[in-house]
């Protein structure tokens, strides 16, 4: 049956490739939701097939004044087949919340399942996800900034192509000469703090550049932009500079990625309440 | 590797990846090959079994190719083609359709796409094969701080680690792999507004506060950590005092899709949802002279094994060494008229405070719901107090500590922005507040709502309430018998990460209300500050609280963590 299987998809293949070689040249008409989508799939496709990594995060909090604070946060991230990621993300600095840990089940349907762990009491909380638009550590990132983000969980409109290197972050010498397309997306969830969200993804590798996000108003909130962009496994784009600005306040957030580990022999039992009071 | 350029975005998305490989056709390169990965092995033996399944199950020529890796040498299973990329990715699909859910896309495989017999594989596998570190960016050069990132592919990961004597190469490593020395120095100061009830009662209270944490992996993966508590307080020597927090070795691991895990030594755990008080949290005796609120708990000598998997986590434990409940001296406040004194503990049980107790507990997630079923069997940690003579004359009170079988139930259910909390014990062998023999039941209820961003700020807001209930009321041994709770939780989520707590337990049946109020923030990257309020109101005679009615305080501590 494996090898008949195997016979039919070349068969298909064989079919198909002429006729999606003719696909543009025939002028096929796909909707401009239908792009967006297209794109953000496209993206989260990219993504996949990376089975866990590690890694170290820096954020540096910058107020208007420009007084700087930095937290240290180790990142750990299991994928899983045919639901949302599941993520662990350990606090070491500052100090006082040193051990504190955050565990999160994501959904692709249903709202996350969200763990936080207490190290004063040695207590794991159960907590509501409903807190979308809340800031992370007191940054510029929202919850819903920092957890994956699911195709589920918006809806797209393609908007236009633009070079990239009008769009990207500092330090992206790799955006220079890419072509990058335009889409919005628009928030499934109703506690989401903003009412949609502009992103700039380049027609490469999928890679995002920037993102504009508007509030529940409609006005120009924040902008995440993209740099340093580096491949593992041969495969996988990571940025390892984000930069997000908050527009209404002034202050921004830098945050910086090191130490990237992939497949390592993490499994699902370290993303359990038993894992989450063991990690260190 | 460079892709090309998308003519065909405005495709659907099948015909979309489809021309595009038709595209790659076309501009095929002749660099390096484009390969799907179907699996990694650490032994040549294993990677041709693989290869020659997956020969007939594809009908693809699928060969073997070794690849250094950090981890050490691997061999991976594969079909390439050279400069084709979508036929590569076509494959890495197609394969996942057929069951090999861990294929990939790899960039730049060796060149070659015919399947060599299987001699020409082994003699491929050179000890002299160049090392490639994995590609960067193009254009971004590598960074110091970023390690060789790949190790070895997931699940076949295992089968490098049981393949290569790793810690026999590395005999000459020492034995602590890992170390970390945290926690946490501080002064506190607390201050009682309104004369003693009682002579000899001081009115200031105040020291210092150390708890540092040490963590030690061994190169086996055994962890260890050691957590001594000390405070000193000038106002009552007995306040002064000193506790092994924890101390234990953790092992765990896997057995088929569960996990274990076993604790052995001191260690602390917790137990429950609400917030007025934890009915459930039974392991740890509580180190009441830290704080009337009863949540910072002493050490617990312990052997612990828990057991989990999807269908939630089974926990057994066995405990010995009681543990008493510490207690305010004569020149402290928050006592009773008499002093209890932990020197005159008396058991129930003739192995005294040795005696051996068990407890178990089922805890697991049903989408929104958290429920944890527990089963106690031992000594009780609530002390019955015991009118005794001191050794100078003077009257003490002694503990009497009988022995208990508690079973517990603890949920919680989320409902968007509110939690519904219940914790609920019930109690054999337990004394009353007379000194006689009553079973009881006893739970505590509540609901916690949020609101986030209140006004537009980054604000978060929590109100709680919850109702304590204890079904021997009058005759209850402590202070929930009846009680009703609201509180409030403000997280500024400010770059201080400032946070105000506080709450109302009022007493239904005595109208009298504990109030209390903290408020915590960072001062500095490493200090931060603390204000703590504790008030009683209305508390008449027949309250359980009557002795402490002149100990509202008023607390400020500063803190440094490394």
């Amino acid at each position: 049956m494996d090898a008949r299987h195997s016979r039919f998809a070349r068969w298909l293949l064989g079919l198909a490739l002429p006729l999606g070689l003719m696909a543009p040249l025939l002028g096929h008409s796909a909707s401009a939701e239908d792009l967006g989508l297209e794109l953000a799939t496209e993206a989260r496709d990219s993504k996949r097939g990376f089975g866990n990594f590690t890694a170290s995060q820096e954020m540096v909090l910058r107020n208007k004044q420009g007084r700087e604070s930095r937290r240290q946060i180790r990142v750990q991230v299991l994928e899983v087949a045919d639901d949302g990621d599941k993520s662990m993300f350990l606090f070491d600095e500052p100090r006082d919340v040193k051990g504190t840990a955050f565990l999160i089940h994501g959904h692709k349907a249903s709202d996350d399942d969200q763990w936080l762990y207490l190290p004063a009491l040695r207590r794991v909380k159960r907590i509501s996800s409903a807190n979308r638009s809340g800031s992370f550590m007191g940054s510029e990132f929202a919850y819903e900034d920092m957890s994956a983000q699911e195709v589920e969980k918006y809806t797209y409109r393609y908007q236009r192509d633009e070079p990239c290197a009008e769009a990207a972050g500092a330090n992206a010498p790799l955006a220079e000469g890419l072509a990058c397309a335009v889409y919005e997306r628009f928030p499934t969830d109703a506690k989401s703090g903003y009412s949609r969200q502009e992103v700039w993804q380049d027609r490469d590798a999928a890679r995002l550049w920037k993102v504009a996000y508007y509030d529940r108003k409609g006005d120009h909130l924040k902008t995440l932009t993209f740099g340093s962009y580096q491949q593992y496994l041969d495969q996988f784009w990571h940025a390892h500079e984000m930069e997000m600005v908050n527009h209404l306040t002034g202050k921004g957030t830098v945050l910086s990625w090191s130490g990237y580990q992939f497949r390592t022999d993490l499994d699902d039992g370290d993303f359990t309440q038993t894992g989450l009071r063991r990690i260190r | 590797m460079p892709g090309l350029p998308r003519l065909a975005a405005c495709a659907p998305r099948w015909p979309a990846a489809l021309s595009t490989a038709a595209l790659a056709l076309v501009f095929a390169s002749q660099l390096l090959a484009d390969a799907a990965v179907f699996g990694s092995f650490s032994s040549i033996e294993n990677a041709q079994r693989e290869q020659q399944r997956l020969a007939g199950l594809l009908e693809l020529p699928v060969r073997v190719v070794p690849v250094e890796t950090a981890a050490g040498r691997i061999f991976r299973v594969i079909s390439a083609e050279e400069g084709d990329e979508a036929q590569a990715r076509f494959w890495v699909q197609l394969a996942k359709l057929l069951g090999v859910q861990d294929a990939w896309y790899w960039a730049d495989a060796p060149p070659g796409t015919t399947a060599p017999p299987v001699e020409e594989q082994v003699a491929q596998a050179q000890p002299d094969e160049p090392f490639e570190p994995a590609e960067l960016g193009p254009t971004e050069p590598p960074r110091p701080s970023a390690p060789e990132p790949e190790q070895s592919p997931a699940p076949p990961a295992r089968v490098v680690a049981v393949d290569e004597p790793e810690t026999e190469e590395d005999a000459g490593t020492p034995w602590i792999a890992f170390h970390e020395l945290t926690g946490s120095l501080g002064v506190e100061s607390r201050w009682y507004p309104k004369s003693a009830a009682y002579p000899g009662q001081r009115s200031h209270a105040g020291g210092f506060v150390a708890e540092p944490e040490l963590h030690l992996e061994d190169a086996a993966g055994r962890i260890f950590t050691f957590v001594p508590f000390f405070r000193y307080d000038a106002g009552d020597s007995e306040r002064t005092h000193f506790d092994v927090r924890e101390a234990y070795m953790l092992l765990f691991g896997d057995i088929g899709d569960s996990q274990w895990e076993l604790r052995l030594g001191v260690d602390r755990v917790f137990w429950g949802v609400a917030e007025s008080q934890n009915l459930v949290n039974i392991i740890n005796q509580i180190d009441l002279i830290e704080h009337p609120n009863e949540k910072v708990r002493l050490g617990q000598p312990m052997a612990h094994v828990t057991w989990s998997g999807d269908w939630g986590a089974l926990e057994l434990f066995a405990m010995t060494h009681h543990r008493g409940l510490t207690y305010s001296g004569r020149r402290g406040r928050l006592r009773l008229p008499v002093v209890l004194d932990d020197d005159y503990a008396t058991y129930e049980s003739g192995a005294g405070k040795w005696h051996w107790d068990a407890a178990a507990r089922y805890s697991g997630s049903f989408g929104p719901l958290e429920l944890g079923l527990s089963a106690f069997d031992g000594t009780s940690r609530e002390p019955y107090p015991r009118l005794a003579l001191g050794d100078d004359g003077a009257p003490i009170l002694a503990p009497h500590y009988v022995q208990i079988r508690q079973f517990g139930l603890d949920a919680q259910l989320i409902a968007d922005s509110w939690l519904f909390k219940l914790e609920s014990i019930h109690r054999r062998g337990a004394l009353n507040i007379l000194g006689r023999d009553e079973d009881f039941a006893a739970f505590v209820f509540g609901t916690e709502y949020s609101f986030y961003s209140v006004f537009g700020t980054a604000i978060d807001l929590g109100l709680l309430t919850e109702w304590n209930y204890d079904d021997r009321r009058s005759r209850s041994t402590n202070r929930f018998q009846n009680d009703l709770f609201f509180g409030t939780r403000i997280g500024f989520n400010d770059v201080q990460n400032a946070e105000l707590i506080g709450g109302v337990l009022t007493d239904l049946d005595h109208h009298s209300h504990f109030v209390y109020l903290e408020f915590n923030r960072r001062l500095l990257d490493r200090w931060t500050m603390h204000l703590d309020a504790v008030v009683l109101l209305n508390v008449g005679e027949e309250d359980f609280l009557h002795a402490s009615r002149r100990d509202s305080y008023v607390e400020l501590g500063l803190s440094y963590s490394f």
